[in-house]
């Protein structure tokens, strides 16, 4: 008897709930910032953001009038744009890649990936704002990758790419059982069948795209005799890759031989021993872009920026880390026109921490994504935090 | 008094300055010297120097002037001898099992429980050089049946040691071994010490048709370590193609799975071959293969080449009427082709003369080493077999496969001088003529003037139980130094 | 030395003669060469003080010393402040825009620990696991500021051994490490990642080895006392003994038998002969079991016959001492057994000490539960205990805070996946709410992995970032980690004479291009950038 009075008591609170979410958004027009990263990498000081519709509409260095609602951090705090994580699991579950096929370009990740996954949230609040999950290394040509956004905002793109990178695999796990290829001498005369008939014009579109150059290409190198098999395989034409590995390799520079592939390294932990550490530092004063995976959440949320704090340590110029962490992610993704840096006409994916995010003690204070604020650093919000894992 | 020996000491310096203005400085040259000097191609040199320069030999000879600024490397009581070069080395890759390492094959066999034949089953992988040897779960392969889905990485078939590679197919002359092997491996430092300085990375023989080799240099910076990327493709004729087979004879083999497969014999081995050979050849002339184990095209294709003589043929056989079967083969198809391993050719002369069929004879043994000891084939294994070849006047040269340190290519070379070859012959054999088999004979082999500058210094006689290689250099780059510092 | 040629070169007579102040030369000489030639003795002579000046020094005692010195000898800081004497014959070294900081402290590491060991036995030590030449592993460690750990055995369940705290100074044989505590605590892991029955297991067999250890105790005490009154009433034997000698002495002669028969038997009215000068009779170790006074005699040996409760023994006796008439007499009188002394447990004085206070516990515990199970073993055998792991110790904090106990952390942040682990539960600030409560902690490597044992300061920067009420992380490193593991009072900091632990840095450690230059441990220059090689040697 009394649910039928429930109900549309019921349906009031939720919509007064709905739209007090909706009010509850806050989003600024303005940032002041003590800090800022500029586009070569180093921190720069006094900033002034101006947000509109969920993108930076302008940057203006020093203080500006303000207009609307300002949000004002010092203290030695810093804006960064949100970092991307290009080696994420996030959102999946279980097995990541069909295997049944050595050559599978059709794939594409987006259909592995739970947007509602509770583990969003947890990569938000370590600053972590865009993610790009690939299928598994199980296939020579496994699919395209997809990019997206950890936090969704009503009337903006969650999803900002779903049709690429395109996403190679050389080493041991392509090897899968009943089916070719077993060894590398097959894996590479497979993929170089595969790559001259796509040249030709012949196979999957997205082959015929990758090696036209208007689609690029990730490979997954599990040993270094991988990463010179695949600058050897893909060198010619117009074919642009970059390379994933998480060794090392200190004779990289005479194989590179003039050209700059980016190269994703880590995620580095604990275990990581000094020689990968440092080869990631060798890379970068040799001008190869470098980009830190973070692995989540297989490794913790944290680990971009740990692993852009070891490779500083052991000798990484650290502007270069700054930009692993940021810009050279968002291009690899093929979403820097998107993300990736304080430009206006980007999305206004923020984070600010308390201090350099290459200190490992720096807090991470607030993050906004598309211009709203999703995170912030206070007491409520720790509780909350608590029990969201 | 200090005045005037400043005076001195200024015009001692004014002198030198002077002197090293004008006096022409080759800062890239490398002089070597030695008590004997082995040119290789017969000719020796007492007190002889090599005058190395840009990574060629510029001159060889004795008592020449040595000119300003070079680096002299001088081993007194030593011997010079170009690089050896290895013709058929079996190189260590994660997915192909390498028995190089310095334990013996039944050290590194692991005991794993089958859980279909409920019995203690044994496979092998190569111990320390394997990476995945550690990867092994039970019921991955079982030794009598061949139980399926064994990781790439470790032995699998009826023979704990089978050699395994590309297991889609029995015919992959479209496969490169360049793609397998890893450049950074510590088996190319092991070579370089044995004094081993070019080699030709030899293809697996699992396959009936196996990939095409590639020539690497065991060191030297990376970016000039290969070369010749794509070389002669790989051919066996024995019981090694088909051991992968085995597991499909009945009653063992149950459900077909993706390894089922021919051949499982001697007959099916050169039936593969046969077909491969004339689908290829159909395929050419417009007659669509078809059945079993048609090979794919990319595999006709690269046969079509091997057919015509634009890429090389090797092919490998142990025994005598394997020997003979595969000259016949050869002989079918019209394909000049080189014989390695060739256990039992001592009986095979005479049809190896006729048939112009150069050798890469080796490893020497009596107690066949490595994955050789599973094979019934080297019971005719004998010690003269060399020197009945070089007799004979067939072009030989010697390999170490996959044997080092002790073992190595420098042991072979002993063992063939004290069993009966003249040590010039057996320099020859690990020099000139492996250079002149692959094809570079022009750049590497002997140490004549133009020729690139691979040299090895030994510390006394090159093959003697008592020497070892000092100095090694590739291309005038030192790779090697053990002389003592200071 | 030759006086006589002395003599006939000098020709002067020595011995009680005219001496020459020349002719003590030689011998004062040789002395002096025999002393220098010690090394030690030289060390001390010609050692000069190193001299740092115009560094920053965090000294972790009071305030940072901006542009202050710091002057090293023998190992430890003769001085330290802004303005220093400068010794005579001491080595200075220019810090100007440069750091100091204590040495890190790795409060639960792996640190050397050879890989494979583990060792499920009060009695094995982690001392015995270490090994000492692992030297790319310590330069690494040094190279990230790590200068002293606390080393446990690793062993996965229960009680596994005694782990010891090691500094990293360099040898001159090349390898590392200085023990500063051999037993520095007594490590027992509740092996949280296993299943319920296995904790369950390992916490009763934990439980039982201290419940054997005081059983053990009560038997050592047992024994004390009734070897004490045995004793005593030998003495009161003896005494009537020489008495009733006296009495006895003219009857001797009479009795032949006493003559023919065994020495053993004890004659009429006398007590029994006291015991024999030498050990106990083999018979009392035969029997292993010491859960009571087990007396037992063989009939060949001993010179004590068997109480009346063993009826076999009496029998024997009588059947074989027949002729020993004057044995039945002796079932009249009371008959005293020595007592015999319990096996040594080596494994229960391990534990007893740590009952006693003597040796500190060290607990491995990650699950509430089993931290509640903890502190229950403390508090039943009185142990003085630190918690390591503790993953879920912020649902259990005001039981810590109560029990005083200080916590070890391990790793700040972990994988994001849900692994169903001891580590299921773990949040990155677990250490505010330690704070909260007042429960002293601090973080560690995590005791686990040998590799992550460098990174100790790295760790203590996340969980400063993660734990709001942490702000500066270098304490978590050098003097809570000094304090939770009770070394003195100049460990973790930089004060006048305490150890020359310190590391140099090129700017604020916290900087993330801030490098570390030179590591002193003990003194001795144990890691130089970019000349890692150069470690062993002394800081001259």
């Amino acid at each position: 008897m009394q649910s039928w009075i429930r109900q549309p008591g019921l349906t009031i609170i939720c919509a007064l709930i709905l739209v007090g979410r909706a009010w509850g958004q806050f989003s600024p027009d303005m940032m002041v910032v003590d800090r800022f990263l500029a586009p070569d990498g180093s921190l720069q000081p006094n900033i002034t953001l101006i947000l509109s519709q969920g993108k930076i509409k302008s940057v203006r260095p020093g203080k500006v009038a303000p207009a609307g609602q300002v949000v004002v951090h010092h203290s030695g705090a810093v804006v960064f744009p949100g970092l991307i994580d290009v080696r994420s699991t996030l959102g999946t579950y279980g097995a990541t890649s069909e295997s049944a096929l050595a050559i599978d370009p059709g794939a594409s990740a987006v259909d592995l990936v739970d947007a509602t996954h509770r583990d969003f949230r947890s990569a938000v609040r370590a600053g972590v704002t865009t993610v790009m999950v690939a299928p598994a290394a199980n296939n020579l040509v496994s699919g395209v990758a997809v990019t997206l956004k950890t936090v969704a905002i009503e009337g903006h793109d969650r999803f900002l790419r779903t049709d690429g990178p395109l996403m190679f695999a050389l080493g041991s796990s392509v090897w899968q059982p009943e089916r070719a290829p077993t060894s590398r001498i097959g894996s590479l005369a497979m993929m170089r069948e595969a790559l001259e008939d796509a040249q030709a014009g012949r196979g999957h579109e997205r082959l015929v795209q990758f090696m036209a150059g208007r689609l690029e290409g990730v490979v997954l190198c599990e040993k270094s005799q991988d990463v010179s098999a695949a600058l050897r395989t893909f060198g010619g034409g117009s074919a642009r890759i970059s390379i994933v590995h998480a060794g090392e390799m200190h004779d990289l520079a005479a194989e590179l031989r003039g050209k700059r592939p980016t190269i994703v390294v880590g995620p580095f932990d604990f275990e990581t021993p000094p020689g990968t550490i440092a080869f990631a530092a060798a890379l970068a004063r040799e001008k190869v872009p470098v980009v830190f995976a973070g692995g989540s959440p297989g490794y913790p949320y944290d680990s971009i920026r740990i692993s852009a704090a070891l490779a500083v340590r052991y000798g990484m110029n650290p502007s270069d880390a700054r930009l692993a962490m940021t810009k050279r992610p968002a291009e690899l993704a093929g979403v820097g026109d998107r993300v990736g840096a304080l430009r206006p006409g980007l999305d206004a994916d923020l984070v600010v921490f308390s201090d350099d995010p290459l200190r490992l003690d720096a807090r991470v204070l607030e993050v906004y994504v598309s211009g709203v604020r999703v995170f912030r650093e206070s007491a409520a919000w720790v509780e909350n935090g608590r029990s969201m894992r | 008094m200090t005045r005037g020996r400043t005076q001195v000491t200024g015009a001692v310096l004014a002198a030198l300055v002077v002197l090293v203005g004008i006096t022409p400085i080759h800062a890239d040259d490398i002089v070597v010297k030695a008590g004997i000097l082995y040119v290789g191609n017969g000719q020796t040199i007492s007190d002889g120097m090599l005058i190395l320069r840009d990574g060629r030999v510029a001159q060889v000879g004795q008592s020449l002037p040595v000119p300003k600024g070079a680096l002299v490397i001088e081993v007194i009581l030593g011997s010079i001898t170009p690089g050896l070069i290895d013709a058929n080395a079996a190189v260590e890759a994660d997915d192909t099992i390498m028995l190089s390492s310095p334990k013996s094959a039944r050290d590194v066999l692991h005991d794993f429980f089958c859980p279909r034949h409920q019995r203690k089953a044994v496979m092998g992988c190569c111990g320390s050089t394997c990476s995945q040897a550690l990867r092994h779960a039970s019921g991955e392969a079982c030794s009598e049946c061949g139980f399926p889905n064994a990781r790439p990485g470790l032995a699998v078939g009826t023979n704990p040691t089978s050699i395994l590679a590309e297991d889609s197919s029995e015919v992959i002359p479209h496969t490169r071994v360049i793609d397998s092997v890893d450049l950074r491996a510590k088996d190319f430092d092991r070579l370089l010490r044995g004094g081993v300085t070019t080699v030709f990375v030899a293809p697996d023989s699992a396959a009936v048709i196996s990939s095409q080799g590639a020539i690497v240099r065991t060191g030297g910076a990376i970016d000039r370590r290969i070369l010749r990327e794509t070389d002669a493709v790989k051919a066996t004729i024995g019981t090694e193609p088909s051991w992968r087979g085995r597991g499909n004879r009945r009653p063992w083999r149950q459900d077909v799975t993706f390894k089922t497969r021919r051949p499982t014999t001697r007959m099916g081995v050169g039936w593969v071959f046969r077909k491969a050979m004339y689908d290829s050849r159909g395929d050419a002339l417009g007659i669509p293969p078809h059945g079993a184990d048609t090979p794919s095209q990319a595999a006709m294709k690269t046969l079509r080449k091997v057919l015509n003589g634009e890429i090389p043929l090797r092919i490998q056989a142990r025994q005598r009427h394997d020997i003979s079967t595969a000259c016949r083969l050869a002989e079918e198809f019209s394909i000049p082709f080189v014989l390695e391993e060739a256990t039992e050719a001592h009986h095979c002369i005479e049809e190896l003369k006729r048939g112009g069929v150069a050798v890469i004879y080796g490893p020497i043994y009596i107690n066949a080493p490595g994955h050789r000891a599973w094979s019934t084939e080297v019971a005719g294994a004998r010690l003269h077999t060399m020197k009945a070849l070089l007799d004979a006047g067939i072009d030989t040269a010697l390999t170490a496969h996959e044997l080092r340190d002790e073992d190595g290519l420098a042991r072979q070379a002993m063992y063939a001088i004290r069993f009966g070859v003249e040590p010039q012959e057996v320099l020859k054999a690990v020099t000139a003529t492996p250079a002149r088999i692959l094809g570079v004979g022009d750049e590497l082999g002997t140490l004549e003037p133009g020729k690139r500058a691979d040299v090895v210094v030994w510390s006394g006689q090159p093959f003697e139980a008592t020497s070892m290689p000092v100095v090694v250099l590739i291309d005038g780059e030192i790779v090697l130094d053990r002389r003592k510092k200071g | 030395m030759e006086w006589n040629g002395l003599v006939a070169a000098e020709g002067i007579l020595i011995h009680g003669r005219r001496r020459s102040a020349r002719l003590y030369y030689r011998p004062v000489l040789c002395v002096l060469a025999i002393i220098l030639s010690y090394d030690a003795a030289q060390a001390q002579l010609f050692e000069r003080a190193l001299v740092f000046q115009g560094a920053r020094l965090v000294t972790m005692s009071g305030d940072p010393i901006e542009e202050g010195s710091l002057i090293v000898k023998g190992g430890r800081i003769k001085q330290i402040g802004s303005k220093v004497d400068v010794p005579f014959l001491s080595k200075t070294f220019d810090l100007a825009g440069k750091t100091v900081t204590p040495g890190f402290i790795d409060s639960w590491s792996a640190l050397g620990r050879l890989a494979g060991s583990s060792s499920a036995d009060p009695t094995a030590l982690a001392r015995d696991a270490f090994d000492a030449y692992a030297k790319d592993a310590f330069q690494d460690a040094l190279r990230n500021g790590l200068t002293t750990v606390y080393v446990g055995t690793g062993g996965s369940a229960g009680i596994t051994g005694v782990g010891m705290v090691m500094r990293l100074v360099p040898r001159d044989d090349g390898a590392i490490g200085e023990v500063v505590s051999n037993d520095a605590a007594l490590c027992i892991n509740l092996d949280s990642g296993a299943s319920v029955v296995s904790r369950l297991k390992t916490y009763r067999s934990v439980r039982k080895q201290f419940k054997d250890a005081m059983k053990y105790r009560q038997l050592l005490e047992d024994y004390e006392e009734e070897l004490k009154e045995y004793l005593e009433k030998l003495e009161e034997r003896r005494e009537e003994k020489s008495d009733s000698e006296d009495k006895e002495d003219a009857k001797e002669g009479d009795s032949e038998e006493d003559v023919d028969e065994d020495d053993e038997s004890t004659p009429d009215d006398e007590p029994p002969p006291p015991p024999p000068p030498h050990p106990d009779p083999p018979e009392d170790a035969v029997d292993k079991s010491t859960t009571s006074v087990i007396h037992r005699m063989s009939q060949d040996e001993s010179s004590l016959d068997a109480d009346g409760d063993d009826q076999e023994d009496d029998q024997d006796k009588e059947n074989g001492d027949k002729e020993d008439g004057e044995k039945k007499d002796d079932e009249d009188e009371e008959e005293l057994e020595k007592p015999t002394e319990p096996t040594p447990d080596r494994k229960s004085n391990v534990l007893l000490r740590a009952i006693d206070h003597e040796l500190p516990v060290r607990i491995s515990a990650h699950r509430s539960a089993d931290i509640i199970n903890a502190l229950a073993l403390a508090e039943e055998f009185n142990l003085d205990i630190i918690l390591e792991g503790a993953t879920e110790a912020r649902f259990v904090a005001n039981q810590l805070s109560d029990a005083g106990v200080p916590v070890v952390l391990g790793q700040a942040v972990r994988s994001g996946r849900h692994v169903d682990n001891e580590f299921r539960r773990h949040v990155h600030d677990t250490g505010d709410a330690l704070s909260e409560a007042g429960v002293r902690w601090t973080v560690s490597s995590g005791g686990q992995s040998p590799q992550a044992a460098r990174f100790v300061g790295i760790n203590a920067q996340l969980a400063a970032a993660h734990n709001r009420q942490t702000s500066d992380w270098l304490r978590l490193v050098t003097t809570d980690a000094a304090e939770i593991l009770g070394l003195s009072h100049g460990s973790g900091r930089l004060v006048r004479g305490g150890q020359a632990d310190f590391v140099i840095w090129s700017g604020d450690p916290s900087d993330p291009a801030s490098r570390v230059e030179q590591v002193y441990v003990a003194g001795k220059l144990a890691y130089e950038a970019k000349n890692a090689d150069a470690a062993a040697g002394g800081g001259r």
